[in-house]
């Protein structure tokens, strides 16, 4: 009987409690033999074939031995922290390359603003551009990090553990790079603080009934809670972090995490927090996208104008941000060397929602279109005879294509699913396809509006161009440049999972009894006082 | 000791904090802290700067000669208003009369003299006025009758300056003053015509006003045409009667005024004037006739056969019939004779045909009158004739033949306002001395010019005009300095006094006047005394007293009679009134008429230096800043044009570059262009810009009446390939009516 | 305001005199093919049919002073409110650019300044010492010649009494050679405004969106006009 290796345990994790393997397990006699031993037949990165033996009842489901669990803990700990550590030159020109995207970002605003807006392609009547098309965009990747992992987390789902972390981070960065863009897009962004409701002598305060105030409101909300969305999980990793670096590094983590002794009192409370945290924070991200599609749905333009664009919004929002998830992660778990416990079940898996969700929404899509077509609102009906037949037609039925077509033939497929090749082009594709959905939104409405005389239309100008290009170096600049301060995998989770599916498997041992409640992982131990120092 | 803050007791505060925010918030709204923001808000404008100072004046940015106050601050004008007495105007203005402020204050004025000291074409060197002065004063002196005058427009006072200097100098020519503008507003035909028909040759007073039903033939009298101001409150009226007037527009193209009209016909060029006979005729045939008519008009219409001809013509026959029958039996019936129709060489026959429509209605002494001649006295004759075409292709032929040694532009641009083929840049190589007193750096003066004086623009100078054609009121309008010169330039009375005293007789003795103010003064004086003379005592102005008159007269913007006078017309029945169909039919390779227009704004391209001028939208096409050439949408479909794309127009004599707009208001015989840009120089908003379409203009003239067919140039139409997205207000080409609208 | 649409001829010379009243800068051909010309008010030409039997229909379109205005509970920072007599007015030095207002500006009338306008000299010495001139980054729009309207007042406050009939005359009003344009105050029964708003001709513009505009347009009456 073969003992499954320890590396291949994670995907265990993944399987849904359906799946329960191993329950019906091939008669004794009729399994083939395996030889025993780490990774001798089954080598690093064929997680799937360790899955088809335990699934097949080739090779045995063994639950680790705690000594074997202690081994998996430190080659966890080392994997990550080697990552955060280790700056070689393919890493810095990948920076120093990114680095100069985020730069060519700034310095386009700032000849935009010594310019004057009128640099953008924007005009009348089409005011909002591309500025505001790639806010919603970035507004819509961040989504799905914090909504998916809080989601994955409530649900209890057991695969979630090593994506939380990367899911979260990315909303962040995302919102980070999103956040910007209704500073870049204002007339006169010098004068943006008259948005802030600070006390003044004229007693003028921001006007509360108009959405953009909303959004403000929702974006530094979100903006905040996410990031103590990341940052919470992260405390007992941090200490992990102090206890292994030295120097400066040790100093800095010793700070972030916050005096973190892995007592018994500390363990509760993080968990608790985490459970309210996790519920609180999904009306949040709900209600984020929600107004931002009020931005649009708040005016009196056809196209924007729509009961539905709430939930549209906020299921696009998903809907990119999952994919925008899957393609980050396959090249975090390439550029980290996350390869075996980031795993093609994972994608598996995240590949089913995004087929789920790219269903869901173009069930919205349709039914925006359809009651828009069959509404006989003339201005609505040209908005979309331009998307269908008009100027608009190719981006309009690229999108269709990447957005409703593209996942729907392909997701289905577990082995499309599973190849990661092919899960970064259609995930790719797809953000691409939801950016223009996006810009379909945002300036078609604008291009067809209630008066013929002044439909209009819109080329993006150079600093457009670059600015709305330049995000997405930004974007994986701030992965990238955080990738060497932060664990890109919950160390403290995922140990937790390796534990809890022991004992679930196997019951709990006697030793173990005084944990069951709140599992502690065994790794992080630090020296107490020390730590408590460097936290103080 | 710390007061104890409960669980329940935060719960309790923090649930009044939320209710105090809400209520925060909400008092944030607009509407309830309004009296807080609108301070804020009325800050720059609740601040009155000071008090405006208005004066009267002229309008010289067209020859109607509207009436206009000047709002000024601290000296300096800030914008232009119609003066609600003055009858032409009647505080209203056009656009081209609000953009006056963009002539005083244009950034590229020619702000001091300027004297060539090496080639033409070269840079100006700057000049005193003294030396300035002194070359034209030598000139003057040495050009012994071989002096010439050209100018586009010329404001009364200094038309009769300018004919004394060339009186003075032994000159046998009159000053000219043509341009294409000109040309385009017919008056000399429309004059003769009135001659022959109505009995006087002056220009007709058409009462829009008191007609209800007004047919134009080829009159964009709401454009630009002779006085659209004043026309235009006649439209109004017209609309506003107790029934509804109807206008109808007989012209080739789609003007704003043919688009504002009830119905269009659209005959091809130069085949007005058989509209008119068919309608007569039909007139004639239903029994709708006048009854006071003369009988003998019935005559012209006598052997016309609506049918053949209005299917020769391309017009629907029931249309005309209904237009003929609701023309006839409207109460005031009025057929307008425009100066479109005298751009074909059948002009002089079509303006009669329209006037014979008139008589046949009856329209004589109820709607079609004659300017009343205005105030009578010395200097103030009308001007004895007006230039036409002949006079200045003789003045150009004759500057060529080196009979020319001295000329003087006195405002105008002939290089760019003549058409190529009248060979004015040839001929002014020729003339030995060219001074130009534009205000600007117009392309003659850069090109040609050996001398610049600037002239003051007419915001700063004094002068007086009588509007042409005027109102029944008779009037002679005031114009006198509403702000200091802003430059160092000097008004071209003054500039022309002062070289005659330099060149001493025979110029000073003809021309002995101190300066442009004593001329003025002198002039409103003996109109004052002829006033008294022919007993004219109820004018507007009540005083006797020469100082007093003066003053108000300046006060008040002018002097106009207190009672219409409407001379009667003696209608007689004229003899030619049967247009020819124009001689120049489409030639070989060449299908399509050139309709050249004065455009809205730019006019004849005086204003293409104005940003407003160049900003705001020619109406029809709504195209800014550019030239383009009109295209009718199945020409367009045949030759796979489309808005934008750039073609050639070629004619026999020119060709240029311009993009198409595919327009529904012109015919597919023909092809539409404005007149106004294609400057080489004009400053920075004008130079470069676009095309000068009369470049295009073969010459032909109106049989022997010495007018430039204008109208009959035939072009080609070549595609370049290129495309360039037009500058137009309207954004898309997809503008047919919604709904809601 | 009543527009009377059976008199406007399109002539521009309201255009005009919005652009000399109210300082508003011109911005060149290349702009205008991007559509940023700053026309306060412009003439909206309407094709009703096209060849061979155009019939063209002109449309004075400036702001419509909405009652309940699309363009003011949208802007964040209270740029765009209303004022005490019932004007739409536009705060040049709070505004920071959004361009939220004129997206939801249905009738398109809100002008955005995206560059920094240029009075070359001597041209700056035309601008009307009442009206702010605005700079770059901020919305600006038809204030119904506010100026004139608050010099009217101050007037008339001055000598205690209200501000009369006709004493208010915006530039574009004064200047419209046909009459076409017609101001006063809609809340006095007696005003010709007031009279011509009630007129079986009148409409308001895109009337189903609620905006109740305070511009009554009047009807085309001639045969076939819209
Ligand atoms: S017309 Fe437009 S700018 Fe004017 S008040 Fe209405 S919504 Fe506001
Ligand atoms: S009311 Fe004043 S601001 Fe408004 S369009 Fe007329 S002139 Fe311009
Ligand atoms: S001034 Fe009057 S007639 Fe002329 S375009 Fe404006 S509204 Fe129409």
């Amino acid at each position: 009987m073969a003992r499954l290796p320890n590396w291949a345990r994670l995907p265990r994790y993944s399987r849904g409690p359906t799946r329960g393997l191993g329950h019906d397990p091939v008669p004794e006699a009729e399994r083939p033999l395996v030889r025993q031993g780490h990774g001798e037949e089954f080598g690093p990165g064929s997680v799937l074939e360790v899955q088809d033996a335990v699934a097949d009842g080739r090779i045995e489901d063994v639950p680790p031995t705690e000594q074997e669990l202690e081994e998996m803990d430190a080659a966890l700990d080392g994997v990550v922290l080697r990552s955060m550590t280790r700056i070689g030159p393919g890493y810095l020109l990948l920076a120093l390359v990114l680095g100069f995207g985020t730069l060519s970002l700034f310095g386009a605003w700032l000849y935009q603003i010594f310019q004057g807006i009128g640099v953008a392609g924007i005009n009348r009547p089409v005011f909002w551009g591309f500025y505001i098309t790639s806010f919603v965009f970035w507004i819509g990747v961040s989504h799905s990090g914090t909504l998916i992992s809080a989601i994955l987390r409530v649900l209890n789902v057991e695969w979630r553990r090593p994506l939380t972390r990367g899911a979260e981070a990315m909303t962040l960065f995302s919102l980070m790079v999103g956040a910007l863009f209704p500073l870049i897009h204002l007339g006169r962004v010098w004068k943006f603080y008259f948005m802030i409701p600070y006390p003044n002598v004229r007693e003028l305060w921001p006007n509360f009934h108009s959405a953009l105030v909303w959004d403000l409101v929702a974006i530094l909300t979100y903006m905040t809670s996410s990031a103590l969305f990341l940052f919470m999980p992260m405390i007992p990793d941090m200490a992990t972090a102090r206890d292994r670096t030295t120097g400066i590094r040790r100093r800095v983590y010793g700070v972030l995490a916050l005096g973190w002794r892995g007592s018994q009192q500390q363990w509760h409370r993080l968990h608790l927090a985490m459970k309210v945290y996790t519920i609180v924070i999904i009306p949040v991200a709900v209600s984020v996208h929600s107004i931002v599609s009020w931005d649009f749905a708040m005016t009196t333009n056809e196209g924007w104008h729509s009961t539905i664009f709430a939930p549209y919004f906020v299921i696009g929002a998903i809907y990119s941000g999952v994919a925008a998830l899957i393609t980050v992660l396959i090249f975090v778990r390439r550029g980290l060397g996350l390869q075996e416990y980031i795993t093609k079940f994972h994608f598996d898996r995240l590949g089913l929602i995004l087929l789920a969700v790219s269903v869901i929404w173009f069930y919205m899509f349709f039914a925006q279109v359809l009651t828009n077509w069959y509404g006989g609102n003339p201005v609505d009906r040209e908005l979309e005879e331009l998307h269908i037949f008009g100027a608009m037609a190719p981006l309009w039925w690229f999108m269709v294509a990447v957005n409703v077509f593209l996942p729907f033939f392909t997701l289905w497929f577990k082995r499309v699913r599973r190849s990661l090749p092919a899960m970064v082009v259609i995930t790719v594709l797809i953000n691409m396809g939801m950016w223009i959905e996006r810009y379909l939104i945002v300036v078609g409405s604008n291009v067809r509006n209630h008066l013929p005389f002044d439909w209009g239309d819109y080329t993006p100008g150079i600093p457009e161009i670059i600015i709305a290009g330049a995000t997405f170096a930004m974007f994986a600049f701030l992965y990238v440049a955080l990738s060497k301060a932060l664990p890109f995998v919950s160390l403290w989770e995922v140990k937790e999972g390796w534990r809890l599916d022991k004992w679930r498997t196997q019951g709990i041992s006697e030793e173990e009894t005084e944990s069951v409640e709140e599992p502690q992982p065994a790794a992080p131990l630090p020296s107490t006082s020390e730590a408590g120092e460097a936290a103080t | 000791m710390m007061p104890k803050f409960t669980r329940r007791e935060f719960l309790k505060k923090s649930r009044m904090l939320a209710a105090a925010g809400t209520l925060g918030l909400s008092g944030c709204g607009a509407r309830d802290d309004q009296a807080r923001l609108v301070p804020f808000l009325q800050t720059p404008e609740e601040q009155v700067a000071g008090t405006f100072t208005y004066f009267t004046s002229l309008c010289q940015m067209c020859p109607a000669g509207c009436g206009i106050l000047v709002r000024t601050m601290n000296g300096r004008a800030n914008k232009l208003e119609g003066n609600p007495q003055h009858p032409v105007s009647q505080g209203r203005l056009c656009a081209r009369g609000q953009a006056g402020l963009q002539a005083i204050y244009n950034p590229d004025r020619v702000q001091t003299p300027q004297v060539r000291t090496n080639e033409r074409g070269d840079p100006f060197a700057p000049t005193t006025w003294d030396e300035g002065l002194a070359i034209l004063a030598e000139g003057l002196s040495q050009s012994q009758g071989r002096m010439a005058i050209y100018s586009g427009h010329l404001p009364d006072h200094v038309y009769r300056v300018a004919a004394r200097l060339l009186d003075a100098g032994g000159s046998a020519r009159r000053p000219i003053v043509w341009n294409l503008y000109r040309a385009a507003e017919g008056r000399n035909l429309l004059q003769q015509a009135a001659a022959e028909v109505l009995g006087a040759e002056r220009l007709p007073l058409f009462d829009i006003g008191a007609a209800t039903a007004v047919i134009s033939f080829n009159a964009g009298f709401l454009e630009t045409w002779l006085s659209p101001v004043q026309y235009a409150r006649g439209f109004a009226e017209l609309r506003k009667g107790a029934t509804r007037g109807s206008l109808v527009a007989v012209e080739p193209r789609l003007s704003s005024t043919a688009a504002v009209a009830d119905e269009w016909l659209s005959p091809p060029g130069g085949r007005e004037g058989d509209v008119a006979l068919i309608l007569g005729r039909i007139i004639l045939d239903e029994r709708l006739g006048a009854s006071d008519r003369p009988s003998e008009v019935d005559a012209i219409f006598a052997d016309v056969s609506v049918r053949d001809s209005a299917q020769e013509l391309g017009l629907d026959f029931e249309q005309v019939v209904r237009i003929a029958r609701g023309f006839a039996q409207a109460d005031a019936p009025l057929a307008i004779p425009g100066g479109g129709l005298s751009g074909f060489d059948n002009a002089p026959a079509a303006m009669r045909a329209v006037l014979a429509l008139d008589l046949l209605v009856g329209a004589p002494n109820r709607t079609l009158f004659l300017t009343p001649p205005p105030p009578a006295g010395g200097e103030l004759d009308p001007r004895e004739e007006v230039s036409s075409y002949a006079d200045a292709a003789a003045l150009v032929e004759e500057m060529g033949a080196g009979q020319v040694d001295l000329l003087l532009v006195l405002d105008g641009d002939p290089y760019h306002d003549l058409p190529q083929a009248m060979g004015f840049a040839d001929a002014a190589a020729q003339v030995l001395l060219i001074v130009d007193f534009s205000p600007f750096p117009t392309d003659t003066s850069v090109l040609f010019a050996d001398l610049h004086l600037p002239q003051h623009t007419y915001l700063e100078s004094w002068g007086f005009g009588v509007p042409e054609p005027g109102t029944a009121l008779r009037t002679m309008t005031a114009q006198q300095p509403a702000v200091p010169p802003v430059f160092d330039t000097r008004s071209l009375a003054d500039i022309l006094f002062a070289a005659a005293r330099l060149a001493g007789p025979p110029y000073a003795d003809r021309l002995p006047w101190e300066d442009e103010f004593t001329y003025v003064r002198q002039s409103v004086e003996t109109m004052q005394q002829a006033l008294n003379s022919q007993q004219i005592q109820t004018g507007s102005i009540l005083t006797n007293n020469l100082e007093n008159f003066f003053f108000e007269w300046r006060q008040f913007g002018g002097w106009w009679s207190a009672q219409e006078d409407r001379p009667e017309v003696s209608p007689t029945v004229p003899q030619n009134a049967r247009p020819e169909p124009p001689v120049r039919l489409a030639e070989e390779g060449r299908p399509f008429r050139l309709q050249i227009y004065p455009h809205l704004l730019l006019a004849e391209g005086r204003h293409a230096n104005k940003t407003w001028m160049q900003e705001t939208p020619e109406p029809m096409t709504t195209v800014v800043w550019q030239s383009w050439v009109e295209i009718n949408p199945q020409v367009a479909e045949e030759l796979e044009l489309e808005t934008g794309d750039i073609v050639r127009v070629a004619s026999a004599v020119g060709e240029v570059e311009v993009p198409v707009y595919v327009f529904q208001g012109i015919g597919p015989d023909a092809v539409a262009m404005p007149m106004g840009q294609g400057h080489v120089a004009y400053g920075r908003y004008a130079s470069g810009r676009g095309v000068n379409t009369v470049d295009l203009l073969e010459m032909t003239e109106v049989g022997d009446t010495g007018e430039l067919a204008w109208g009959s140039t035939w072009v080609s139409i070549e595609k370049t390939g290129e495309h360039e997205p037009l500058a137009r207000i309207e954004r898309s080409d997809a503008t047919e009516m919604p709904t809601g609208i | 305001m009543a527009i009377d649409l059976d008199l406007c001829t399109a002539c521009q010379a309201c255009v005009v005199a919005c652009y000399a009243e109210n300082n508003i800068a011109t911005v060149g051909e290349e702009q205008i093919q991007n559509g940023r010309g700053l026309h306060w008010i412009r003439i909206e030409r309407y094709w009703k049919t096209e060849w061979p039997q155009p019939q063209a229909l002109f449309l004075p379109l400036l702001c419509q002073h909405c009652v309940n205005a699309p363009c003011e509970p949208v802007c964040p920072v209270f740029a765009s409110v209303h004022s005490d007599d019932g004007l739409n007015l536009q705060v040049y030095n709070r505004c920071f650019g959004t361009r939220y207002c004129a997206n939801n500006c249905p009738y398109k009338v809100r002008m955005f300044n995206w560059f920094k306008p240029e009075f070359p000299e001597p041209l700056n010495a035309s601008l009307n010492p009442d009206v702010t001139v605005r700079g770059v980054g901020i919305m600006e729009k038809c204030t119904f010649c506010v100026q004139r309207i608050r010099r009217a007042r101050q007037q008339a406050r001055a000598e205690g009494r209200k501000v009369l009939e006709g004493e208010v005359v915006p530039a574009c009003v004064q200047t419209c050679p046909t009459g076409a344009l017609t101001f006063g105050d809609l809340n006095d029964p007696n005003s010709l405004v007031a009279r011509l708003a009630q007129s079986e001709r009148g409409y308001n513009l895109l009337e189903f969106l609620g905006t109740q505009p305070s511009i009554t347009y009047l009807k085309g009456v001639g045969a076939e006009r819209g």
